[in-house]
Formats: C-alpha cells, sequence, structure tokens
C-alpha cells in the first residue's frame, strides 16, 4: 500500500509538486499526465531517488522502480546485471539463482541470460529493467514510463506482463501515453502542473466529456463557438474531420467521448 | 561492510582500465623503470627517477578507482535504479573511503618492495597518503556537482600535472600546493596535511549534497 500526504518538491523558485495526495490499494494504477506534469518527480520522491520538501510518504512493504531511463553497464550478461541488483536489495545468497532465472523468465528473457546487455535490444534492456523491479517478489512496483519507445509488439507484451500483477500487488505505472492506461489500469490519477487532478477509472473520465466531443466537418471551421478546444483532425471514413471539445453547441454531430477526451476535459477545465 | 565491498569488486572488475593500472604502475611499471636505471646510470639516479614517478604518478593513479565507481553511481544509465535499491544508503562517502584505504595499502606494498634499496622512499608513502586524500575528495566533490566523472576528473589531474610542471616557475609556484620534492625530506608537510583536510572536507561536501538530493 502506498500513502502520500501533501507532497511537495521544490528545486529553488521552481515547484514541481504541490500538495500531492494519494491513497494506493492492491490493484493497477495509471499516472497520466503532459509532459513537466510532475509524474517522474513523484515516483522518484516515492522510491527515495528524490527527497521531497514537504509531505509525507507512507509504503508498505518492499518496492520495485523501473526508472524512465534504465540502463546498465553493457559488459555484463542479462545474469549478472540482476545478481548486481539482487545483491543491492540484500537477496539472500542461497535463493538469488532461482530468484533471477524466475525474473527473467516472467520477462520473457529466460533466452538472453548468458548476453551481455549491449547486445540486447531496447526493448529486451527495458525488459530486463522490470525484471530488476520484480526481484525479491515487492509488494509494491513503480514503473517509469515503461512502454516509451518501445513498438507495438513490444508494448503489447508488456501490458501482458503487468496484467499478471493485478489484484496481487500495488502497482503504479506512469506514462502519457492514453491507450495504455485505458486497456491496463484499474483507476487513472491525473496530473498537472505538479497537482493530482483526479482518480477516476476509465469509466467516469468518459463521463466527464460525455455529451461534449463533436465531430466538426473541415467546411465548418469558421463557424465554431468559442469557447472550445481542438482535440484533433481525424479521418472519418475517408473524410476529414474535426474532433472538438466545447460545453457550447458546435455545427456537427455529438460522438461518443473516449478516455483521452475525458483527460483533456481535466487538463484544460471547462471549455 | 562486506555487501559495499563487493559492490566494490563487481562495479570495477567491469572498468578493468580503471582498476588494473594502479597496480600495474605501482606494482610493475615505477619498479622496472627503477631498476632500468639503477642498471644503466647508479642507484643514486635510480632513486631520484623513483621518487620522481612517485609524486608523479600515485596521485594521478588514485583518482582512477574512485572515477570507476563513480562512473556508475554518478553519470551512468542505471544510476537511478541503483539508488532506488539501495535503501537506506544516502551517500558514497564509505566507498570513497574503502578505495582510499585500499590504494594506501597498495602504495604501502610498492614502497616495501623498494625499501630495502632505497630506505629514504618510506617518506614517500604519508606523502602520497596526503596528495591522495586530497584528489579523491576532490574528485568526489566535483564528480556530484558536475554530474560527470570526466568533468571531475579533468580539473583534479590537471592540478596534479600543474603542480609536477611549474614548482620551478617563480610566477606560479606559490600556487603549486603539492610541489614534487627532492629529497623527500623536504616535504612541506603542514601544506600536504592542510590539502588533505581540504580533500577530507570535499569529500564531506560532496556526501552531504549526495544525501540532500538524496
Amino acid at each position: 500500500m502506498i500513502e502520500v500526504t501533501a507532497l511537495t518538491k521544490r528545486y529553488g523558485k521552481k515547484t514541481a509538486l504541490s500538495g500531492a495526495g494519494l491513497s494506493l490499494g492492491k490493484g493497477i494504477y495509471g499516472l497520466l499526465g503532459p509532459n513537466g506534469a510532475g509524474k517522474t518527480t513523484l515516483l522518484r520522491c516515492l522510491v527515495g531517488v528524490l527527497r521531497p520538501t514537504g509531505g509525507t510518504i507512507t509504503i508498505q512493504g518492499e518496492t520495485g522502480y523501473l526508472p524512465q531511463k534504465f540502463g546498465v553497464m553493457g559488459s555484463l550478461t542479462a545474469y549478472e546485471a540482476l545478481d548486481l541488483f539482487a545483491e543491492l536489495k540484500g537477496l539472500p545468497r542461497e535463493a538469488r539463482r532461482e530468484e533471477i532465472l524466475d525474473s527473467l523468465a516472467r520477462v520473457g528473457l529466460e533466452d538472453a541470460e548468458k548476453r551481455r546487455v549491449k547486445a540486447l535490444s531496447g526493448g529486451m534492456v527495458r525488459r530486463l529493467g522490470v525484471a530488476q523491479a520484480i526481484l525479491g517478489d515487492p509488494e509494491n512496483l513503480i514503473l517509469d514510463e515503461p512502454t516509451a519507445g518501445l513498438d507495438p509488439e513490444e508494448r503489447l507484451r508488456f501490458k501482458n506482463l503487468f496484467a499478471q500483477f493485478r489484484g496481487r500487488r500495488t502497482v503504479l505505472i506512469s506514462t502519457h501515453i492514453v491507450e495504455d492506461v485505458e486497456s491496463l489500469c484499474d483507476h487513472i490519477i491525473l496530473m498537472n502542473g505538479g497537482r493530482i487532478l483526479t482518480v477516476a477509472t476509465a469509466d467516469e473520465l468518459r463521463s466527464a466529456a460525455q455529451g461534449k466531443v463533436y465531430s466538426v466537418p473541415v467546411s465548418e471551421r469558421d463557424n465554431l463557438q468559442k469557447p472550445f478546444f481542438l482535440l484533433r483532425d481525424e479521418l472519418v471514413e475517408g473524410q476529414e474531420r474535426l474532433r472538438v471539445l466545447s460545453d457550447v453547441e458546435q455545427p456537427g454531430q455529438r460522438i461518443p467521448a473516449t478516455v483521452e477526451d475525458g483527460y483533456m476535459r481535466y487538463l484544460k477545465g471547462a471549455v | 561492510m562486506g555487501r559495499r565491498l563487493r559492490m566494490l569488486w563487481r562495479v570495477l572488475k567491469r572498468t578493468p582500465g580503471c582498476l588494473y593500472t594502479p597496480p600495474a604502475v605501482i606494482l610493475l611499471a615505477i619498479p622496472a623503470f627503477t631498476a632500468m636505471t639503477a642498471m644503466t646510470e647508479n642507484l643514486s639516479e635510480a632513486y631520484s627517477v623513483l621518487i620522481r614517478c612517485s609524486q608523479t604518478f600515485l596521485p594521478l593513479c588514485g583518482l582512477l578507482w574512485p572515477g570507476g565507481y563513480l562512473l556508475a553511481w554518478v553519470e551512468g544509465d542505471g544510476r537511478e535504479a541503483l539508488w532506488a535499491c539501495s535503501k537506506g544508503h544516502k551517500s558514497l562517502i564509505g566507498e570513497m573511503a574503502l578505495l582510499y584505504g585500499g590504494y594506501c595499502l597498495l602504495m604501502a606494498l610498492g614502497t616495501a618492495a623498494a625499501l630495502p634499496f632505497f630506505p629514504g622512499v618510506l617518506l614517500e608513502l604519508p606523502r602520497a597518503a596526503l596528495e591522495c586524500c586530497f584528489g579523491m575528495g576532490t574528485l568526489y566533490l566535483l564528480c556530484v556537482l558536475f554530474r560527470n566523472v570526466l568533468l571531475g576528473t579533468i580539473p583534479v589531474a590537471m592540478y596534479f600535472l600543474f603542480c609536477g610542471a611549474f614548482s620551478g616557475d617563480p610566477e606560479l609556484a606559490s600556487w603549486c600546493l603539492l610541489a614534487p620534492n627532492q629529497p623527500p625530506e623536504a616535504a612541506n608537510w603542514p601544506v600536504l596535511t592542510l590539502c588533505a583536510l581540504l580533500g577530507l572536507l570535499a569529500s564531506i561536501a560532496a556526501a552531504l549534497l549526495q544525501r540532500k538530493k538524496n
């Protein structure tokens, strides 16, 4: 379990975290927010890599952490790299080999045990990072942008891997890819400007934008009523249309909202 | 303590250049060069060469072990994961102290080998230990400040070389706190001790900076 109360982190005059509060039980939580929202700062404070300026953090049990940038000495083999982390985590020597092999198997790297890290692909190094995070079977897992830079096949592999953890641990996954949290997470934590905006389910986020999303023909662009927020240009049945978020009626048809629409609704406020 | 020693060994053996250069220089290169001088010239000249080599290379080599270890913890891509796993371990001052002690032991071995031939070389050991204390402490602080081992190493190494090259220059001599001296008895012990203390303070400052961040 993870409890955070009024967490603050300042770098001189800049405030990266401002009174963030969370209470996380067992389950998979997605931490969603734009670049610079404070997601990585929050995670670093949780695992002790950064010292917060104020507030309290209570974590029950051990925590495994995958940082945004993970690397390890290229001359080590995958096994030796995990052995290094096992040493740091204080895993008993007798059980270490079994733990390491089990972690490698769970991330699909059992065949890469004797391969040097520098010979592994980016996705495999990322999986090695997850393997070191799950070493010792920690009660909590904190993963910072685990799927960033990975191809669709690797991202799917990661999602299947994380789904194994459901119900057994507290897993907190930071990402700015809405698709990843939508399919995987029980709860979604929205963050912006160093603050927690809300903690909601995917359905609740969709509901927040329901009735406020319009599909507008491109020809009606000049007739859009302010205030509105242009989500994106999209091709619908071969026709270019504007996807618009607005509280006022727009010259187009209302369409079902997605989690991403709900996310933007919270980010932009009333539009 | 055991875990720290095991970590030191595991990390350093992955940087063989940093790990093996100091013993190669202290136990092989310097003795070989001294022996060659003794055979081609005379013992007095060989003694002079031994002192010059010790005063030049011992402090420089003393930067390699801490530099190699700091590489993983200060600037490597894996440093964040390493710190996260090291619950409770907030600075590297313990490791720096172990590396300093180990390096002093290595220097003592080299000195012991030369002692039967050149009794005066015994004074080089405390001199080198004081210089290395300055060098390692300053290196540690600069690496933490710059988050880059190369940027931390260059100023310290350059200062050692500067002292060796310009201590004879009347305009620059006053800047050369670690000026070489022949014979070893002529060492400026108060200044060397002060430099060692500065190195110690630099280590403490580096540790405090790391604890503040972590």
